[in-house]
């Protein structure tokens, strides 16, 4: 399957800010993609120079192999979900999405049957009379969607698209933008500071880090095979040792050798950071060999998860496990109690960068 | 994007350059000019305008109205304070109406309120008819055609224009700094003193500016309520464009009224800018 | 606000005092308009006789025409050209300069303004008259509308723009569809002002209006028949023109109010 958005060589720098430092990725038809990064990374920019808002300084945007760079944002097959959702005020709901059908020269009983289906799929049918400030934060979203959507673009684009919504909706909502996206096929391009949202949602993730792509993969490789410290750091909870590759381990400070898998791609002495996912820690109340003693520091409830906080024998080095709240150990964890803990090799990934 | 927002500057940024900045800059020129004969404007260059503006018969008129404008801005203040602290101290649904309602009248005929004062001070008028019929007083005071008549009616001009000045800047303030005061012990008065006056200055300075300029350079007001017996600024500028003709010394006097203006905003913009690092310093 | 301390009552009875300050004279002359005998002294019953009389007055009918006309004429200048300017300002954080120049027209005195514009007229060898007059009122009208109309666009979601363009729409479309109709009821209040402004104008007008009566304005009207004396014709006028002011100002205050919410 051919790419339907390609992006090759995109930069753009705002005064001495360079704010997308040369970003290559690919979408593919049907895909759900999402553009993740903490704030200042360059995926607002990006997303506005796929739409048209912005001109890169150099490098070119393809849509279905025509390259739309210098083309204006209003004549572009691709719309746009604003963060503010930008609805008309003056407008009803109706109008407000009939407002881009109408710029096609769309009139009279075909409009109004496009405009209806599309209400009826964010389920916004007996809204239509309304006007934007009579509705809810949650209906607004959906009315911004279906505006975007009754276009059929190829591609939309949706600019934190659950970030101004409460825990409980923005969870529906999460559900509810993959079944639209399945129902239509059309490609949708998210653009999110929350890892969680692009994880659950995303087919493929990039995640970007001061204007360039740190990682991009399937959400799964983020999280279980991250690249760098920065997409270890960034996605899931990470607990991080620094040290050295010796021999057939990694030696760390106060620690010992400590086992790692794939070790052979680091050279012997180079400095690299170990990262073990808290669930990935094992604990017991019985020593076992190549366990670390360590003491409760503290504990937090989370509901089906315990995550305890813990300090290492010896070299008091910090370290976080999780543990399912139907765990042996997890009724009495308690500060200063003595535990052992232990992770597999496989779990525990070498960092050099 | 940028020359779509030339284009939208263009005909406001014509306009203004055309009928406010090169008339404006033409009074200045024009007071370096003589006076014809018959009127009009002799293309002599001279300074005598200026010399001629420092005269003690000039000067006289100048601090006389620095004074009856002064007296005007003590007053606008001593009543505005209140007022504003008043409203600044409503709830805030209502605040709104009550400065419109203030409003209101600066925004409507000023010559019209000032034709009122003719009306209520007159010799015939409603207070000296009504103290007569009070029996308080056997003979008509002299209410109008002076200086008195000349301040209320300038004070009643621009009070609104003081009320909203000051008002800016006490609902800027809010009720946590007075509370902290009072929390810390100081009373009422002393919380004035120490607290909201000295952080609501820029507003007071901001009013005053505009009431003392808009005062100085009125005409019509001591027109109608002085009865044309003493000449302010704003008259002897009138009288040398539409009596005496004497259009390089008027542009003269007009040139001298902005250039104070002038220098009062600078002192006042200084003034606020100095008290707004200050604060910051002490944040 | 339930238990008010003493400060409290006495800064409202003080306000109490100043709405009657700025009222009381007004209302005054609205009572002596109606009283049969016209003065300040007696009621003497009511009447609209003054009101006729001022029907029959064609010099004021005259003056009234000739302020409609400029103030219409003024009105849709400024409006048209202080709106473009807004826009413009808003457009990027303005110059300083410039917001300079808009703020000048409001804060110079109308003395300054009316010699300036008397003088660089007859530089020009223009002849003065009621064109004279709209060109200075667009003046100030100009940046009373500007000034307007930009606190509209304070409160102007700016990304309603791109959401018209990303739909499909041209800017001039967006313009008419969007822009215009979330930021008209700022223009129209605007415009109110303005009209309120001219309306009511009289030094500038008096100075730009040249010789002769063929060009005389309404509050140049009143300003004669004030100097001649107290009449009662004079407070039917006022009535007159403080109501339509008011009704104005405050039809203006209301179509911005709506904006906040």
């Amino acid at each position: 399957m051919s790419a339907l958005l390609e992006i090759a060589g995109v930069a753009k720098s705002f005064g001495t800010i360079r704010a997308v430092d040369g970003i290559d990725l690919a979408v593919a038809p049907n895909e759900f993609f999402a553009l993740l990064g903490p704030s200042g990374c360059g995926k607002t920019t990006l997303l506005r120079l796929i739409a048209g808002f912005e001109h890169p300084d150099r490098g070119t945007i393809r849509l279905d192999g025509a390259d739309i760079t210098a083309t204006p944002p209003n004549k572009r097959p691709i719309n746009l979900m604003f963060q503010s959702y930008a609805l008309f005020p003056h407008m009803t709901v109706f109008a407000n999405v009939a407002y881009g059908l109408e710029m096609e020269g769309l009139r009279g009983a075909a409009l109004k049957a496009r405009v209806e289906q599309a209400l009826g799929l964010v389920q916004l049918s007996d809204q239509a009379s309304r006007k934007p400030h009579q509705l809810s934060g949650g209906q607004k979203q959906r009315v911004a969607l279906a505006r975007a959507l009754v276009k059929r673009p190829k591609l939309l684009l949706l600019d934190e698209p659950l970030g101004a919504l409460d825990k409980k909706l923005r969870e529906k909502m999460q559900i509810e933008l993959k079944r639209l996206q399945q129902e239509t096929g059309i490609a949708f391009l998210v653009v999110t500071h929350d890892q969680e949202e692009a994880l659950t949602m995303a087919d493929r993730i990039a995640l970007l880090d001061h204007g360039k792509v740190a990682q991009l993969g399937r959400p799964r490789d983020l999280y279980e095979r991250p690249e760098s410290r920065f997409v270890a750091d960034f996605v899931g909870q990470m607990n991080f040792f620094e040290g050295h590759r010796r021999g057939s381990g990694f030696a760390v400070a106060g620690l010992g050798l400590l086992p790692a898998q794939d070790l052979d791609a680091v050279p012997e002495g180079t400095a690299a950071s170990l990262a073990v996912r808290p669930e990935r820690v094992v604990l017991s109340d019985t020593a076992q060999p190549g366990a670390f003693a360590a003491e409760v520091v503290g504990s937090a409830y989370m509901g089906q998860d315990l995550v305890v906080h813990l300090a290492l024998a010896g070299s008091g080095l910090p370290l976080v496990a999780r543990l399912p709240a139907s765990h042996r150990l997890a009724a009495d964890i308690e500060r200063g109690r003595q535990v052992h803990c232990s992770w597999a090799a496989e779990h525990a990934r070498l960092l050099v960068k | 994007m940028t020359s779509n927002r030339l284009l939208l500057l263009a005909p406001g940024l014509a306009w203004l350059t055309a009928l406010l900045i090169i008339p404006c800059g033409l009074i200045f020129v024009l007071g370096f000019f003589e006076r014809g004969v018959y009127g009009g404007i002799d293309y002599t260059l001279t300074t005598e305008n200026f010399a001629r503006a420092v005269d003690p018969l000039y000067a006289g008129i100048f601090l006389y109205s620095a004074r009856i404008a002064l007296t005007a801005v003590v007053f606008s203040l001593l009543i505005g304070y209140p007022a504003a602290t008043c409203i600044a101290k409503q709830p805030k649904r209502r605040q709104m109406p009550l400065l419109i309602l203030v409003m209101m009248p600066f925004w409507s005929n000023y010559l019209i309120r000032t034709y009122a004062w003719i009306v209520l001070l007159n010799r015939e008028g409603l207070i000296n008819g009504a103290l007569t019929k009070l029996g308080a007083i056997s003979e008509p005071l002299p209410l109008l055609y002076n200086d008195f008549a000349i301040v209320t009616g300038l004070v009643y001009g621009y009070v609104p224009f003081m009320i909203l000045a000051l008002y800016s800047s006490i609902s800027k303030l809010g009720p946590e700094l007075a509370e902290a005061s009072t929390d810390l012990g100081a009373d009422s008065w002393r919380t004035f003193l120490r607290i909201t006056l000295p952080l609501t200055l820029p507003g007071i300075a901001a009013g005053s500016v505009f009431v003392f300029v808009l005062s100085i350079g009125n005409f019509v007001t001591p027109d109608l309520l002085g009865g044309g017996k003493r000449t302010m600024l704003g008259n002897l500028i009138y009288d040398q464009f539409l009596t005496a003709r004497d259009w390089p010394f008027g542009a003269t006097l007009a040139f001298l009224l902005v250039a104070l203006m002038m220098v009062l905003l600078t002192c006042q913009a200084v003034f606020v800018h100095r008290s707004a690092t200050q604060e910051e310093a002490r944040a | 606000m339930s238990a008010a301390n003493p400060t409290q009552r006495w800064l409202q009875a003080h306000l109490g005092l100043v709405y009657l300050f700025l009222y009381g004279p007004i209302i005054v002359l609205i009572v002596l308009s109606f009283n049969r005998a016209g003065l300040p002294t007696a009621w003497t019953g009511f009447s609209t006789e003054w009101y006729g009389k001022l029907a029959a007055n064609t010099k004021i009918i005259n003056a009234v025409q000739n302020s409609l006309i400029v103030a219409f004429a003024s009105t849709a200048i400024s409006t048209v050209i202080g709106t473009l300017l807004a826009m413009g300002m808003e457009a990027r954080r303005p110059h300083p300069a410039l917001e300079a120049l808009v703020a000048a027209p409001m804060i110079i005195p109308d003395i300054v303004l009316a010699i300036a514009l008397l003088s660089f007229f007859s530089l020009l060898k223009m002849t003065l008259g009621l064109h004279s007059i709209i060109l200075a009122h667009a003046v100030f009208n100009i940046a009373f509308v500007c000034t307007v109309v930009r606190t509209r666009f304070k409160h102007f979601d700016r990304s309603i723009v791109e959401a018209s363009i990303d739909l499909g729409a041209g800017a001039f479309t967006t313009f008419r569809r969007v822009t215009l109709p979330v930021i008209a009821p700022g223009v129209i209040a605007a415009a109110l002002l303005a009209f309120t402004l001219s309306i009511d104008e009289f030094i500038i007008a008096y100075f730009t209006a040249g010789p002769g009566s063929s060009s005389t304005t309404f509050p140049m009207q009143i300003y004669a028949m004030i100097r001649f004396g107290v009449t009662p014709e004079i407070n039917a006028v006022a009535t007159i023109v403080m109501g339509v002011s008011f009704v104005l100002v405050f039809l203006s205050q209301r179509l911005n109010r709506e904006v906040e919410a």
